[in-house]
């Protein structure tokens, strides 16, 4: 495979990047007080949007200023013990090419990713890290205020803005000029537009699209968006007509859509489309058992058995139907739609439960199950008790309607 | 086919002990002339520098470089179940990627490892200029690193004409160990310009921990530069090879 355009084209000095001239300033300012001694924040923290360029600042920074880098991802194990040891050996020892006079930029990236930050102890070690660090730190963040205060504040915090529209369109033009392809202008800013600021997605979007052709039209591009949005009318349509199963699997692979959902629109559509009665049964069979799979995923989180449900409503589904196929309009999963046109209900009802459940010392799924259904007798036909219930329960208007309808 | 054999398996053992402390994955490149093996902790402040020649193997059929990539842990796991004076030999099944590891004493036992895919960043070589050397027995440095183990987190260490020696000061106490000229432990000793500089225990400790306490290590000293521990292995034949960066002293 030919290189990331994202990567290749990465800045090689803070300068260059792209559309966030505020941030490197200060960027810069700090670094340059790390090297006359230690500033007052001896870390920083990076926020903003996904796309801005904040790793890629960090990364950066430290060649520019001939810093050693050590990178923590969130796709290491990010415990107490890990943090304190890779980070905090690193924030206080020298390097291996300068002894103490070489200074090392410490990285952590993602440090809003609570998963697998907070409940281990994660936040207590960036605290320890950042007590009394002899070298340079930098957290990287989506949202500051996923990070708790303390830490926030003992960081100097710097904003990575969406990148403008113009800048994008200017870094997507030098690419361009670099891979030696011809482009419509406008076509440029069609990608831009559909980035909304996220630079490394117009990236990717424009390798996706460009790379490998001498010239890249407007045409090319709202096909591509047009792609984009219509995928699974496309995977359901491929999917009916898939002649072998790994075909039919790698349909869901170029779809960014949960299991949950695929199998909505499939269930929604598929049968729609069948003709004869024995393949509407084999299909079945095939959605149902993605379904049981899909539900042991759940419960269990095992998510193990995601990959069964995917082969089930794909694989399964295709090679289940041989016989004919009518055209049907496709439309959206029923469930869907019936989900949200419920959803105040269900929250009444849910919150009726609560209560119930409190009461009654059980739990809010039995009350819903076996206590409400008998709420609902009595509320329609004896309205004495139903209003000392009301009352007990502190039920109140909604919750009321609902039981008198239930 | 790539096939190496050694006519024991302690001398692997040994390094492989040492190395998998220290990092957790590591490429072995093959070359004609022998096995290298270079890699940085997660932390960037240690480095593993190994290299065996082919001579210090008893067969040793690499015919083209090839570079493995495996994880040490595992490895490590399967070379504690070797005897010392079994007969060790690796090959590499290139069809299922793996790496098949053969102990042969009073019988012959199979382990098969799968290969690791590593990016494979070159690192540049450490230029430092260190102006004190010494040859210490092995058991000596552990005896005191397990001292100061008990008083703290880092260890200072100190090469003058004098001698060598390493203190340890905490709230909790300190410890000194000393080592003076003519002293049976200091095997050797040379120094242009006295050298001292600070460095974490417990990388030390996982540093020496492999080597039998008989053996010399020899010693890298500058001040405020990393110190480079040297391990005699295969007869002096190859080499084994830590460097760790010093700390730095909150003032």
């Amino acid at each position: 495979m030919s290189e990331i355009w994202a990567d290749k084209y990465r800045p090689q000095e803070l300068r260059e990047l792209v559309g966030q001239p505020q941030a490197i300033r200060e960027m810069l300012g700090w670094a340059e007080s790390w090297r006359k001694g230690k500033p007052s924040k001896p870390a920083l923290l990076l926020y903003g949007p996904a796309g801005t360029g904040k790793t890629a600042a960090a990364q950066v920074l430290a060649e520019q200023m001939g810093w050693d880098l050590v990178e923590l991802n969130a796709s290491d194990e990010r415990t107490f013990s890990v943090i304190n040891q890779v980070a905090g050996t690193a924030a206080a020892t020298g390097t291996l090419f300068a002894g103490t006079e070489g200074k090392r930029l410490v990285v952590l990236d993602e440090a809003d990713n609570v998963y697998g930050v907070a409940d281990r102890g994660g936040y207590r070690a960036i605290e320890k890290l950042l007590e009394r660090p002899q070298n340079p730190i930098v957290l990287i963040a989506n949202d500051q205020y996923e990070i708790p205060w303390n830490i926030r504040a003992a960081c100097l915090a710097i904003n990575f803005r969406r990148v403008q529209q113009d800048a994008i369109v200017g870094a997507l033009q030098r690419i361009c000029r670099a891979e030696k392809i011809g482009v419509e202008p406008l076509a440029l800013k069609v990608i831009a537009e559909t980035a909304h600021g996220d630079l490394r997605s117009a990236i990717n979007d424009l390798q996706a699209l460009a790379e490998g052709k001498k010239r890249l039209t407007v045409k090319d591009v709202v096909l591509y968006r047009r792609d984009r949005e219509a995928n699974i009318f496309d995977v359901v349509s491929q999917l009916l007509r898939a002649t072998t199963a790994k075909q039919a699997r790698e349909l869901l692979w170029s779809l960014d859509m949960p299991p949950e959902d695929v199998l909505a629109w499939i269930d929604e559509n598929v049968p729609r489309v069948l003709v004869d009665p024995a393949d509407l049964e084999r299909v079945y069979e095939a959605i149902a058992r993605a379904d049981v799979f899909l539900g042991r995923t759940r419960r269990r989180q095992a998510y193990g058995m995601w990959g069964y449900a995917s082969d089930m409503v794909t694989a399964g589904v295709a090679m289940a139907r041989q016989g004919e196929l009518k055209y049907v309009r496709f439309q959206l999963p029923s469930v869907i739609t019936k989900m949200s046109r419920t959803k105040v209900a269900r929250a009444t009802r849910d919150g009726i439960a609560r209560k119930v459940a409190k009461r009654c010392h059980t739990s809010s799924h039995v009350a819903r199950k076996d206590f409400l259904p008998y709420l609902g007798v009595i509320f329609r036909h004896d309205k004495k008790t139903a209003e000392r219930i009301a009352a007990e329960l502190e039920l109140g208007e909604a919750e009321v309607g609902y039981l008198v309808k239930a | 086919m790539v096939k190496l054999r050694m006519a024991d398996s302690k001398g692997w053992k040994t390094c492989v002990s040492a190395m998998a402390s220290l990092i957790e994955e590591a490429t072995f490149k093959l070359t004609p002339e022998g096995v290298k093996m270079k890699a940085m902790d997660p932390s960037h402040v240690a480095l593993v520098d190994f290299e065996l020649p082919a001579e210090a193997f008893a067969e040793y059929g690499v015919k083209q470089t090839v570079s493995i990539g495996a994880d040490l842990a595992e490895m490590n796991k399967i070379m504690a179940r070797a005897k010392a004076e079994d007969e060790f030999t690796m090959e590499l099944d290139e069809e299922k990627n793996r790496l098949v590891l053969t102990f042969k004493g009073t019988s012959t036992r199979k382990f098969s490892l799968p290969l690791i895919d590593i990016s494979e960043a070159e690192l540049p070589e450490p230029k430092l200029q260190f102006t004190a050397t010494a040859d210490i027995a092995a058991g000596v440095i552990q005896d005191g690193l397990r001292d100061a183990e008990i008083v703290g987190d880092n260890v200072r260490c100190e090469l003058k004409e004098e001698g060598f020696s390493m203190l340890t000061e905490s709230d909790t106490g300190a410890t000194e160990l000393k080592l003076q000229k003519g002293d049976a432990g200091l095997l050797k000793l040379s120094v242009k310009q006295p050298a001292r500089a600070m460095f974490n225990i417990k990388y030390l400790i996982d540093m020496t921990k492999a080597v039998s306490s008989a053996d010399a290590i020899t010693i890298n000293l500058g001040t405020n530069l990393p110190i480079q521990l040297d391990f005699p292995i295969a007869k002096g034949k190859g080499r084994l090879r830590f460097l760790l960066a010093p700390r730095i002293e909150a003032e």
